[in-house]
């Protein structure tokens, strides 16, 4: 029990800052602290140390700005195309042929637009993330994942299982996997270069317009006529897109200014 | 006006004088204001009394008593100082003709 409380309080104190974290350590061991009293005064110092963070308004415009819009309307997004890739796949396994909805033309541009933006906008929201409150960011994880948890389980119960695996399995790919990279890059830097920056900015901006021109367009064809094609389009995703763009581009565009400002002055680096 | 602990942390501080660290604090305010001082309220009290520019504080040698860990040193300024002291006649005032205060350092006969 005692050493597991070591361990234990050895994890956690893993949240303070590299210098306190050194103090705390040998004012336990100089005093001679039980393992469970050592476990407590830690949670306590870093629960205070928390508390503290959240005075400042960084945390709060990532939790309001980023994690709540953003993650909102990411998961869904995310969650859409993947269903839109997993249902005909799933589709043509038990019944040789997709779930026709879309021309081979307009699927591919769809696809593609989705499959740009999608991992981009996970990439840059987890790196933001970072960038805005590094300190704070197991917290927002945390929150992150159960909110994207509860977006999937909303709409899960509407699938049978092999369905939501497939779901699953390309959501995992083309957003879980981005949001951690994005968190790792942020835990080693919290800018981009600027090259990379007004690359992003570059296809995200070409993947808008490709989606903004091309749904009204496939919307109102397949309202006139629900037949010959291979894909669904992102079936999460409603008719006014520009919007929801705009707002989960804002951490990409965020980062872009940061690099600028970066370049500009190096010792924000 | 400084708050009860800031001032316990303060006196121990200067009292300590060259051994004022964490645990060396914590150690004589549990001693001697018998009161129970956590890990959490003393670094975070220190983080506060330093941003006022009450203390200084600086990591110190490692020791291996303390597992080969640096200690977490605190000096008192002379703004701190002055804080304590201006507390300390504060107290010292507003206690004088009490029935807890009598027979002590400045209350009234």
């Amino acid at each position: 029990m005692n050493r597991m409380c070591w361990w234990l309080a050895e994890r956690v104190s893993r949240a303070l800052e590299p210098e306190e974290r050194e103090a705390v350590r040998g004012d336990f061991a100089e005093s001679g602290e039980s393992g469970v009293r050592a476990l407590a005064e830690t949670l306590g110092l870093v629960a205070r140390r928390q508390v503290l963070l959240w005075t400042d308004w960084r945390p709060w415009l990532a939790l309001v700005g980023l994690l709540g819009p953003v993650g909102f309307l990411l998961s869904v997004r995310a969650f859409g195309l993947s269903l839109s890739l997993a249902i005909p796949l799933w589709a043509s396994l038990h019944y040789g042929q997709g779930y026709p909805a879309m021309t081979m033309t307009e699927g591919i541009l769809f696809w593609t637009a989705d499959l740009i933006l999608v991992p981009v906008f996970a990439w840059t929201a987890g790196l933001a993330l970072l960038s805005l409150s590094r300190r704070t960011a197991w917290v927002h994880g945390t929150l992150f994942v159960l909110w994207c948890l509860y977006c999937n389980t909303r709409v899960a119960h509407y699938l049978l299982t092999q369905q939501f695996v497939f779901t699953l399995t390309f959501e995992a790919l083309l957003f879980f996997c981005p949001v951690t990279f994005g968190v790792r890059r942020g835990l080693g830097s919290r800018f981009v270069g600027v090259r990379s920056a007004f690359l992003l900015l570059i296809a995200t901006g070409s993947a808008i317009v490709i989606l903004l021109v091309a749904v009204n367009h496939v919307l109102i064809r397949i309202a006139q006529s629900a037949r010959a094609g291979v894909w669904l389009p992102n079936p999460l995703v409603g008719q006014s897109q520009f919007v929801p763009l705009a707002v989960m581009s804002w951490p990409l565009v965020y980062l872009a200014v940061a690099a600028v400002r970066a370049r500009r002055t190096p010792a924000l680096r | 006006m400084l708050g009860e602990f800031e001032y316990l942390l303060l006196t121990a501080a200067a009292r300590l004088g060259e051994d004022a660290y964490g645990a060396a604090i914590r150690e004589y305010v549990e001693k001697t204001a018998g009161r129970r001082c956590s890990i959490g309220a003393l670094y975070t009290t220190l983080d506060r009394l330093e941003s006022k520019g009450l203390v200084e504080t600086w990591m110190g040698d490692a020791t291996p008593e303390r597992g080969g860990r640096a200690k977490r040193r605190v000096r008192v300024t002379a703004q701190g100082a002055r804080s304590a002291a201006d507390f300390y006649k504060a107290i010292v005032r507003v206690s004088r003709g009490v029935s807890w205060a009598a027979g002590r350092a400045g209350a009234r006969p």
